[in-house]
């Protein structure tokens, strides 16, 4: 089984929520994005979202487009970061791509690679849910999960499209605009995500602008996981020096994740 | 697009800011590749001096974009009979560019 679907189920059973937290490959290098995978695993993470880094990232804030062109300006290359990831055993990995980077590595060796390298799944922000098919078919027949976004502005007959085509869980985009923490989410969230609840049995995560323990407490009844990015990201480019890097942010995983799924 | 074996897109760099952009539209592509249109290259130094033979001989201060075309039309130009007509399509004005070029030439005009 798709170690993603195994871990939807566990938790379900156990009543239990995931905390996704997002890391950017090679930021600030990449046996740093190891060693963080490995300790926020020890410290909440159900399931680690990693960015790769992209010239022209079209749904990320100035927190992750910085991030990326750190790690970019250093001279990270697909093969390197498949390379680490592939040191990474602790939980489950998604990918977070731009359809630019698999296109031109060819959708079907990229697919390989990113599951040989321990990618359970992938999320493709700018792949339009028209031009998807084929990349779900391939995906499908690999049992790697590609996960569909909807946003608040989708209109209903196609959220419910996207429902049905994504795998793994439905990532529902909790603000309108790009990613970077808020200091409040919309209420109509909630709505959303009960109209969504309706409309597909696959599990609903929430992410973009989520940052702080009040919005995982707002969403952790209605939602079977919360996505944190900017937030994460931001330590990563504050703490200083490196050897503080993996308490700062192990802090902020297990404040969040405490929130989520509180003991 | 201009992009590295990744597909990361690549630093691109032009004086005109208009032109400074690492891909090419699909109408641009099927032009060329019919041949409809033949596609050239002009380099920044050659465009900003046309930016300037154009203001001083003609009067008219052309967007860096259109002196870019300046450019291509004078070495049209210099192989045709003087009685012969060349149009250029002035897409843009230069007031908007100014100050880049003043600043390119040493040149403080913004006091």
């Amino acid at each position: 089984m798709n170690a993603i679907d195994a871990l939807f189920q566990r938790l379900r059973a156990a009543g239990k929520k995931a905390f996704i937290p997002f890391l950017t490959a090679g930021d600030p290098n990449l046996d740093a994005t190891v060693t963080l995978a490995h300790t926020i695993a020890t410290r909440g993470a159900d399931l680690i979202e990693i960015g790769f880094p992209y010239s022209d990232p079209i749904a990320d804030g100035p927190v992750i487009q910085a991030s990326y062109t750190r790690a970019l300006e250093r001279g990270l290359k697909l093969d390197d970061l498949f390379a680490a990831v592939r040191r990474i055993s602790d939980v489950p990995l998604v990918a977070m791509t731009s359809f630019t980077l698999i296109h031109r590595r060819g959708p079907a060796a990229f697919l390989d690679v990113a599951q040989a390298s321990g990618f359970s799944g992938a999320i493709v922000p700018d792949l339009p849910f028209e031009e998807s098919e084929d990349l779900a078919k391939l995906a499908a027949d690999r049992d790697f999960k590609l996960i569909h976004l909807v946003t608040p502005t989708t209109p209903r007959p196609r959220a419910r499209d996207i429902a049905q085509r994504s795998t793994g869980f439905l990532y529902c985009v909790s603000v309108t605009g790009i990613t970077g923490e808020r200091d409040q989410l919309p209420p109509e969230l909630l709505d959303q995500l009960a109209w969504l609840r309706e409309q597909t049995k696959l599990p609903l995560c929430v992410g973009f602008g989520v940052s702080k323990p009040a919005h995982v407490r707002m969403l952790r009844e209605a939602a079977d996981g919360v996505i944190v990015g900017s937030a994460i990201v931001r330590r990563l480019e504050e703490t200083r020096p490196l050897a503080e890097l993996g308490g700062s942010v192990g802090e902020l995983v297990e404040s969040l994740s405490r929130a989520l799924n509180p003991a | 697009v201009l992009q590295d074996d990744d597909g990361q897109t690549a630093n691109v760099h032009s004086v005109s800011a208009g032109l400074d952009y690492p891909g090419v539209g699909p109408e641009h592509s099927h032009w060329r590749d019919t041949r409809r249109v033949r596609y050239t290259s002009v380099s920044d130094t050659e465009a900003l001096e046309a930016f300037g033979l154009c203001s001083r001989l003609e009067g008219i201060l052309p967007a860096l974009e259109t002196a870019h075309a300046v450019v291509e039309a004078m070495r049209i130009a210099a192989k045709r009979a003087p009685s012969d007509i060349v149009v250029v399509c002035f897409s843009g004005r230069g007031d908007k560019d100014c100050y880049e070029v003043a600043r390119l030439q040493g040149e403080d005009i913004e006091s």
